[in-house]
């Protein structure tokens, strides 16, 4: 059955996996319009950080919250969900050497989310959506702007059915057998979540969409928080899937970390799957109208079952590379596996970065703020911006952008440009973006208000004494900010010099950095019959 | 490998490091819910506050009662508009000896009235929205609760110490939400 | 080093984790100090 498609399939020479040509096209658009929307987000992140550090204070009061719109939406929802599509075609096609079921539906659902991307991010540039990321009601903005939303959603739902059907063929065309490797594993379990994330999101724009159009009298205020942050909260959980199934496929990349024990990665899958999608309670703690055991029972993932996966990961995936390493001879004292590992690959680099940020930051921080009491002294300060951004930037980010130095060479087949600067890339996004949220959690205990133009209160009836540390500390943020978007520069010029310019890699090259994985393309390879 | 098909029979027991790990995760998470109905019971800050729908015109209703039956004075205040300072009167309300409720009215851009308070008595806050959603963030207690319109969030408050405190609010409503700024007073 | 130990395969990560774990306690705890001296809330 499967001889049909042979010719639309070429093997990687660096890792043996059979790779669905279709699908790599369709992998790298993709990626391509991730990484424009990154940049598009990073530019507006810049002016805000700067605008928000009282000594520059460089936007006027509109253009602020115009860009804290457009930041939220580039950022969290479009760069995040492009590369995340990569990721599924990825996880679905390459690593399971199966082919994609609809090529043309893969496109017709890129298409849909391009549009809607498009069309959400005219509307905010024009004025017409200054709504910011939540778009609260009564706040209303212009239809074409929730229409975009839903676009996208609708889109990114049949990429995931799409994801799905490629289970499927792979199975019953025989490209696949057995268990799912843990990364298409991890992979699936994130697109579970995320049927569950886009139906919330329908379920919250659709009517709000028809409310800004004039069919529908009145948007519940309270109604819609819940349904948003089933949405807007949920979809983070599905980047913390991906991005610890990323953290294990680039410990395999690297130096060929084996999981210590599929049953305990695997089982921590399952309990991201049980508890985390209710944490979007975390945004209601303090909301009129629940009960204090809707509010415990939620925020705690249900008894705190998220929380124990990751920490099961936590221990998991460096356990697995420190086995490997150990493996190879570096068994001096407790942490010569540590100190010897490839920190001049940048992939191993930025995803160790982007373990210890997200669990020394963005783990501790979100778990603490998200108590049910300790939430009061919390709630909309920059204490949440300080969290969510070790988490989606520091973590997520950071992991997306390490694996895309291997996809470069690996599926796009390009020799990468500026290797030297790659080198140091994720130190310096990881640094700035370190300081920036350092910067946020303390100004955000001090009292510092999220999403505000002039903690000065020039234009204000009462000018409130914010102390001198709150003031140092947002220029921190400003000084963070420069730093990180200094690695994001670096990041995206590299993407996008060796995506459209990088030599291209003949047959049987070495890349520059050497790949770990080729023993374990021969000992467990994919079903080649 | 994460990208290559395990081998038939995965399902193994664990090391003795897993076991150990796994034993503190668990416990981890136990203790970390026992807190919060703990803190319940037996604490002090707990948002576990009463709400009730409201519509904004009776709101506004029982906030001019309120002010009108217990407005002590009025402050007056200065604002910039661009180049331009405008002179406001703001109500100072001090609740009189019996009265526990207090209303706070948030529109956009201001709190409504200013409150004035007895150190250690304890009040029972109403807080609703005029029209978009705002928050209520006191400062420097760093207290924050959102305020939504058709809602009245009641908070149960003592405060416990003398002062000058800031409400400023930290949800996005519109243009001019960094001016939207209130004022509590605490008296000994 | 102990037996125990000895029969980890991965005591560098369990080290590090440990320290993970002191710093989130550290944390948890200071944020209920915190709590404790703010106002009464209900």
């Amino acid at each position: 059955m499967a001889n049909n498609y042979a010719s639309e399939f070429r093997t990687c020479e660096t890792t043996g996996l059979k790779v669905h040509l279709p699908a790599e096209r369709l992998f790298y658009v993709n990626a391509v319009v991730a990484v424009v929307c990154l940049l598009i987000g990073g530019i507006m992140a810049i002016l805000i950080a700067l605008t928000r550090w009282q000594a520059v204070h460089l936007l006027p009061a509109d253009l602020f919250y115009r860009f804290v719109t457009a930041h939220g939406m580039n950022m969290l929802v479009f760069w995040i969900v492009f590369f995340e599509m990569a990721g599924l075609l990825f996880a679905s096609t390459a690593v399971l050497g199966s082919r994609l079921p609809a090529p043309k539906f893969g496109w017709f659902n890129f298409l849909l989310m391009l549009v809607g991307a498009i069309l959400t991010n005219i509307m905010i540039f024009t004025g017409e959506a200054d709504v910011l990321f939540t778009s609260y009601p009564p706040l209303k903005a212009h239809p074409h702007y929730y229409l975009g939303i839903i676009l996208f959603a609708v889109g990114a739902l049949f990429a995931c059915i799409h994801f799905m059907a490629t289970l499927v063929v792979a199975k019953k065309e025989g490209y696949h057998k057995g268990s799912y490797p843990l990364f298409t594993f991890g992979i699936l379990i994130a697109v579970i979540l995320a049927f569950f994330t886009l139906l919330m999101g329908a379920g919250t724009y659709v009517p709000t969409w028809l409310w800004a159009m004039g069919f529908l009298e009145n948007i519940e205020p309270g109604l819609y928080r819940l349904g948003f942050w089933g949405f807007g909260h949920a979809a983070q959980q599905i980047n913390l899937a991906a991005m610890v199934s990323i953290w294990y496929l680039i410990g395999t990349l690297t130096v060929g970390a084996v999981p210590v024990n599929e049953k305990f990665s695997r089982g921590a899958f399952l309990l991201y799957l049980v508890g985390i999608n209710v944490a979007s309670a975390h945004h209601l703690l303090v909301d009129p109208g629940y009960s204090a055991s809707y509010r415990i029972f939620n925020t705690s993932y249900i008894i705190y079952a998220a929380t124990i996966g990751s920490m099961i990961h936590a221990f998991s995936i460096p356990a697995a590379i420190e086995t490997a390493q150990r493996a190879k001879g570096f068994t001096n004292g407790l942490f010569e596996w540590l100190t010897k590992a490839p920190w001049g690959n940048p992939a191993f680099a930025g995803m160790a970065l982007s373990i210890v940020i997200f669990g020394f930051g963005g783990g501790v921080t979100g778990v603490t703020q998200g108590v049910e009491q300790i939430n009061i002294m919390a709630h909309n300060t920059l204490r949440l911006p300080g969290h969510f951004h070790v988490t989606v930037v520091g973590g997520s980010t950071l992991a997306f952008m390490s694996l895309t130095y291997y996809a470069l060479p690996l599926v796009m087949r390009r020799k990468l440009i500026g290797a030297a600067f790659a080198k140091y890339q994720p130190w310096i996004f990881a640094i700035g973006i370190s300081i920036m949220s350092t910067g946020m959690s303390f100004a955000g205990i001090l009292g510092v208000p999220r999403r505000h133009y002039d903690i000065s209160f020039s234009s204000a009836v009462f000018q409130v004494p914010f102390s001198a540390t709150a003031t140092t500390m947002m220029g921190l943020v400003g000084l963070g900010a420069i730093i990180a978007f200094v690695g994001l520069l670096i990041y995206c010029l590299i993407a996008a010099l060796t995506a459209f310019f990088g030599e291209r890699i003949p047959p049987k090259m070495e890349l520059h950095y050497p790949p770990h994985a080729k023993e374990g393309a021969a000992a467990g390879a994919p079903a080649q019959a | 490998m994460s990208i290559f098909i395990p081998e038939k029979h995965w399902w193994k027991p664990l090391g003795p490091d897993e076991k150990l790990w796994f034993k503190i995760c668990v416990a981890t998470g136990l203790a970390l819910f026992a807190m919060m109905p703990l803190w319940n019971l037996a604490g002090k800050q707990n948002p576990t506050h009463e709400s009730y729908m409201v519509t904004p015109e009776q709101f506004n209703e029982l906030t001019e009662k309120f002010v009108a039956e217990n407005k002590v004075r009025d402050e007056v205040v200065k604002q910039k508009f661009g180049d331009a300072v405008i002179e406001r009167r703001i109500p100072v309300v001090h609740p009189k000896p019996g009265v526990k409720d207090v209303y706070l009215r948030a529109r956009a851009w201001e709190f409504y009235p200013i409150l004035e308070l007895d150190k250690g008595r304890e009040y029972r806050v109403h807080m609703s929205s005029m029209d978009y959603q705002h928050g209520f963030s006191l400062q420097p207690q760093n207290i924050n609760f959102q305020i939504l319109a058709g809602h009245d969030l009641v908070v149960t408050m003592t405060p416990r110490e003398s002062g000058n405190f800031y409400i400023i609010c930290n949800e996005y409503c519109a243009i001019g939400h960094h001016t939207m700024i209130g004022k509590i007073i605490v008296k000994e | 080093m102990s037996e125990n130990k000895e029969k980890f395969h991965a005591p560098g990560t369990f080290t590090l984790a440990i320290i993970w774990f002191l710093w989130f306690v550290i944390l948890y705890a200071t944020n209920w100090l915190a709590l404790s001296e703010n106002w009464f809330l209900r």
